[in-house]
C-alpha cells in the first residue's frame, strides 16, 4: 500500500518538472547586441565634434605633471593628434573593442603612445616610461564629454569638445611655455622663485614635468623640500599643488615675452623666477643633512651588471646625455671616461676607520668585467666648513689613499676623468650643499654655479 | 515489484517525450559583424602574407596578443611595411627558395605580431623576440629598424631574432635530439646576463644568451650560423679556446643533422640565401 502511494506522487513530480520557468529579461536585447549598439553610439559621438576632442592626461598625480592633447577622430578609423609635448602632428589609427566593457584603443603608435613608451627614460631608467595610456575603458558618453579610465594604470581622463584654437595655437603655446621652464643651457644653477618677501629655489625636471622646490622655514630655519606638478597654460604655467611657503601661496606663473622671464600671476603675490649664481638663502645645516643616517653620498651606478646589455645601455644612455641631470657637462665627459675604464660609482665617504671624508671610486678592472664584486680606491680629503650656516664647504687633497687593488687604483688614476673629478671636488672656491628631494644633494660651485654635481645618500 | 519497475519506466518515457515538446525559436544571429576596414597597408599585407603563406601580420595593438607584464607599445604604422619587406626577403623567401612553398607553408608561424619597442625586464634583459605554441612569432623593437635599415648589423640582428624564433617553432613541432642537451649539461645558468661573450665561447656557447637553457642554445646555434658568412662564423670559432670550439662544433653537427632530417633544410644553402638577402636589403635591391 505504501509503495502505491509513492507511485502516485511520481507523475506529480514529472508535471512540476515539465513546468518551464518564465524568465523576465530586464533588457529586451542580449548583452552582445547592447554593447554593439553602445559602441556604435560611441563611434558616432567621437567622430562628431568639428574640432575633435581635447584632454588633459595626468598619468600619475604623485610624480608626473600634466600633458595636453587634441584629437580628431575620423570615420575611416584614423585619428590626428596635436599635443603640448611633441612638435609634430601624428596620424594613427583607433578602434573600439570589448574587454572590460567598451574600450577605445589607439591601436598604432600616436602621440599618446609617446607617454607610454618604455624607451623614454624616467630618472635614468628605461622600461616604465611616463605611465601613459592608449586604451581607455569608456565610462560615460555625452555630447559634451567622454569619461574614461585608463586600462593599464586606471587613472581617469575626460575628453571635452575641442575648439579651433586648440589646433591652431593653444597646444603650441602650452608647449612653448613648458619648454621655457626647462633649465636653459649654460644658465646658473640657482633658480630663485621670489614670492613677496620669501623665496624658494626650484629644480625643474622636463620629462616628468615636476618641480622640486627648497626653502628655509621662517621660524625654525629648517631647510625643507617639496614637489609640485607643472601644467602648460595660455599665459605660462600652472602649478598643482600650489607652492605654500611661509604663509604665501602661489599657483601660477605668466611668461613675459619682453623680459623673457616667468612672473608670478597669482593674485596678491608679487615675484618672478630668476636665475642666480648665488644661493637665494642659506641652506642651514645642509652639511649635517647630507651626512646624517648614511656613511656616503654617491653618483648613480653605471653598469649594474657585467658588460651585458644593461650595462651597455646604461653607458649608451650616459653617452647620449642620460645622466645629464646628475652632473654638470664638464663632469659628464670624465664620468664616461671613468665608466669605460671600469668605474661603477663615484662616492664621497664620510668616515673610514674614524677618518674622512674620502674621495672614492668603485669598479672593476674593465667595463666588460664589472660584476657585483668590485674594487675600490679612496683618496683622503680635508674638509673646511666655510660659514656658520654649515651649508658651504671646501675640500683639499690630503695625499693619503687606501686601495684594495693596485691595478684598479692605477687604472683609475691615469684617466682624464679622474683628473676632472679631482679638480672639480678640490676647487678652491668650495661648494654650497643644496638639499633636494629623495635624499639627494647638489654640490654647487661657489664661484660658478653652472658647475655642479648631484649626490644621493645610500 | 516488476510491475512497479515497468510503470516507472513508462512514466519516465512519457516524461521524456513530454519535455521534448518544447520548441526553441531560432532567430537571426545576434552577432553583427561588419566588413573590416582595410587600409592600403592591410591590403598589401593580405596579398603579400595571408594569401600566399597563410601568415597574419598583426601590427595593430591587441593587448590579448601581448605579454601584459611588460610596458609595450604598437609600432608606428608608417614603419611597418619596410620592416615586413625585410622579414619576407630574409626569412620567408629564403625557406621558400630552399625547400618550396608547399613544404614550408604548413610549418611557417601563422601569426607575426609586431611591437614598436623591446620588452624591458626587471633583470636588465630586453626581449627582442618570442615564439608561442608553434604558431606565433612576436617581433619587438620594430620602430628602431626604420632608422637603421641600411645598416648590415641592424638587419642581421633582426634576421637573427627571426631565425632564432623560427627554430623554436620547428622545435615545438618536432623535438630536437636529447643528445644536444648532453653536450654542455652543467654549463647552463639562469644568470646568463652576467656572462661575457668570451665566457660563453670558452664554455662552448655561441652567445651568452645560449647559456640560459638548451632550447635557447639550440636556437642560438642555428641562427648564429645561418646569419653569418663563412668568414664571420670562422672568426667566431677562432675566438673560442680549443675546448669551447670543439663543443660548439659538436652542437652545430646535432643542429645540422636535425634540420636536414626533420625539415630537409640544408643549413649551408640556407646561409647563402640569407646572406644574399641581407645584402639586397642593405643595398636597397628589392
Amino acid at each position: 500500500m505504501k509503495k502505491r502511494e509513492i507511485l502516485w506522487l511520481l507523475p506529480l513530480l514529472f508535471l512540476l518538472a515539465r513546468c518551464t520557468v518564465k524568465e523576465d529579461y530586464i533588457f529586451e536585447e542580449s548583452a552582445t547586441a547592447r554593447i554593439k549598439a553602445y559602441i556604435t553610439a560611441c563611434e558616432a559621438t567621437i567622430t562628431k565634434p568639428e574640432y575633435g576632442w581635447k584632454a588633459l592626461f595626468e598619468p600619475n598625480k604623485q610624480s608626473l605633471g600634466g600633458y595636453n592633447i587634441v584629437m580628431k577622430f575620423a570615420e575611416d578609423g584614423n585619428v590626428r593628434m596635436v599635443c603640448d609635448f611633441l612638435e609634430d602632428e601624428t596620424t594613427s589609427t583607433y578602434s573600439f573593442n570589448e574587454s572590460q566593457g567598451a574600450v577605445l584603443c589607439m591601436d598604432t603608435y600616436s602621440a599618446l603612445h609617446y607617454l607610454a613608451d618604455p624607451r623614454i627614460p624616467r630618472a635614468g631608467v628605461l622600461g616604465v616610461g611616463l605611465e601613459g595610456e592608449f586604451e581607455f575603458v569608456i565610462k560615460e558618453v555625452t555630447a559634451d564629454s567622454m569619461v574614461f579610465t585608463g586600462k593599464k594604470w586606471g587613472e581617469p581622463v575626460v575628453f571635452y569638445p575641442a575648439e579651433e584654437r586648440d589646433w591652431t595655437g593653444r597646444m603650441a603655446a602650452y608647449r612653448e611655455h613648458i619648454e621655457k621652464m626647462a633649465p636653459q643651457e649654460d644658465s646658473p644653477f640657482f633658480r630663485a622663485l621670489t614670492m613677496n618677501n620669501t623665496a624658494v629655489n626650484i629644480v625643474y625636471d622636463p620629462p616628468t614635468r615636476t618641480i622640486i622646490y627648497t626653502y628655509s622655514d621662517n621660524v625654525s630655519k629648517e631647510i625643507l623640500s617639496a614637489s609640485t606638478r607643472v601644467y602648460g597654460t595660455d599665459e605660462g604655467v600652472r602649478l598643482s599643488p600650489e607652492i605654500r611657503v611661509n604663509g604665501v601661496v602661489l599657483d601660477r606663473l605668466r611668461y613675459n615675452q619682453s623680459t623673457r622671464m616667468f612672473e608670478v600671476s597669482t593674485p596678491g603675490v608679487v615675484g618672478a623666477l630668476r636665475y642666480s649664481n648665488t644661493p637665494p638663502f642659506p641652506f642651514y645645516k645642509s652639511l649635517n643633512m647630507l651626512r646624517e643616517r648614511s656613511t656616503f653620498a654617491c653618483t648613480p651606478r653605471i653598469g649594474s651588471l657585467s658588460g651585458n646589455i644593461t650595462g651597455i645601455l646604461e653607458l649608451l644612455l650616459a653617452l647620449i646625455g642620460g645622466h645629464s641631470s646628475y652632473m654638470t657637462s664638464e663632469l659628464q665627459l670624465g664620468y664616461r671616461n671613468l665608466a669605460l675604464a671600469g668605474m661603477k660609482q663615484f662616492r664621497i665617504i664620510w668616515d673610514i676607520d674614524g677618518e674622512g671624508p674620502w674621495f672614492s671610486l668603485f669598479g672593476a678592472l674593465s667595463f666588460a668585467a664589472m660584476d657585483d664584486l668590485y674594487y675600490s680606491t679612496s683618496y683622503k680629503l680635508n674638509m673646511e666648513i666655510l660659514r656658520d650656516d654649515e651649508d658651504q664647504v671646501r675640500f683639499t687633497w690630503a695625499n693619503e689613499k687606501q686601495t684594495d687593488n693596485a691595478q684598479f687604483d692605477t687604472n683609475m688614476s691615469i684617466q682624464a676623468g679622474f683628473a676632472a673629478f679631482r679638480l672639480f671636488i678640490t676647487d678652491p672656491a668650495g661648494f654650497t650643499i643644496v638639499p633636494s628631494a629623495n635624499e639627494r644633494f647638489y654640490l654647487v660651485n661657489l664661484a660658478d654655479s653652472r658647475r655642479w654635481l648631484l649626490l644621493s645618500k645610500e | 515489484m516488476k510491475r512497479i519497475c515497468y510503470i516507472i519506466i513508462v512514466l519516465l518515457g512519457v516524461q521524456t517525450l513530454w519535455s521534448s515538446c518544447a520548441q526553441d525559436k531560432f532567430e537571426d544571429s545576434i552577432y553583427d559583424i561588419p566588413e573590416p576596414r582595410l587600409s592600403e597597408l592591410d591590403v598589401w599585407l593580405r596579398d603579400s602574407f595571408v594569401t600566399p603563406y597563410n601568415i597574419e601580420v598583426l601590427y595593430r595593438w591587441e593587448d590579448i596578443e601581448t605579454d601584459m607584464t611588460h610596458n609595450l607599445v604598437p609600432p608606428t604604422q608608417s614603419r611597418v611595411q619596410r620592416f615586413v619587406q625585410m622579414v619576407k626577403l630574409c626569412f620567408i623567401d629564403t625557406y621558400v627558395q630552399l625547400v618550396g612553398k608547399n613544404v614550408v607553408n604548413p610549418i611557417f608561424p601563422k601569426q607575426l605580431l609586431l611591437l614598436g619597442t623591446g620588452a624591458f625586464s626587471n633583470d636588465g634583459a630586453i626581449i627582442l623576440g618570442m615564439a608561442e605554441a608553434g604558431k606565433k612569432i612576436v617581433l619587438y623593437n620594430v620602430d628602431e629598424y626604420y632608422f637603421h635599415s641600411t645598416s648590415r648589423d641592424t638587419i642581421t640582428s633582426y634576421v637573427h631574432t627571426l631565425h632564432h624564433e623560427f627554430t623554436h617553432i620547428l622545435n615545438q613541432q618536432k623535438a630536437y635530439p636529447l643528445a644536444f642537451k648532453k653536450i654542455t649539461p652543467s654549463s647552463y645558468t639562469v644568470s646568463w646576463q652576467n656572462e661575457s661573450d668570451e665566457n660563453a665561447l670558452t664554455a662552448g656557447f655561441v652567445t651568452p644568451y645560449a647559456m640560459g637553457q638548451p632550447d635557447e642554445d639550440f636556437a642560438e646555434t642555428f641562427s648564429s650560423y645561418v646569419d653569418r658568412s663563412t668568414a664571420e662564423w670562422n672568426n667566431l670559432l677562432n675566438a673560442a679556446p680549443a675546448a669551447g670550439r670543439a663543443l660548439i662544433q659538436k652542437k652545430l653537427e646535432v643542429v645540422r643533422t636535425y634540420m636536414e632530417e626533420a625539415w630537409h633544410i640544408d643549413m649551408d644553402a640556407l646561409r647563402a640565401l640569407i646572406q644574399q638577402s641581407i645584402h639586397n636589403v642593405e643595398t636597397g635591391n628589392y
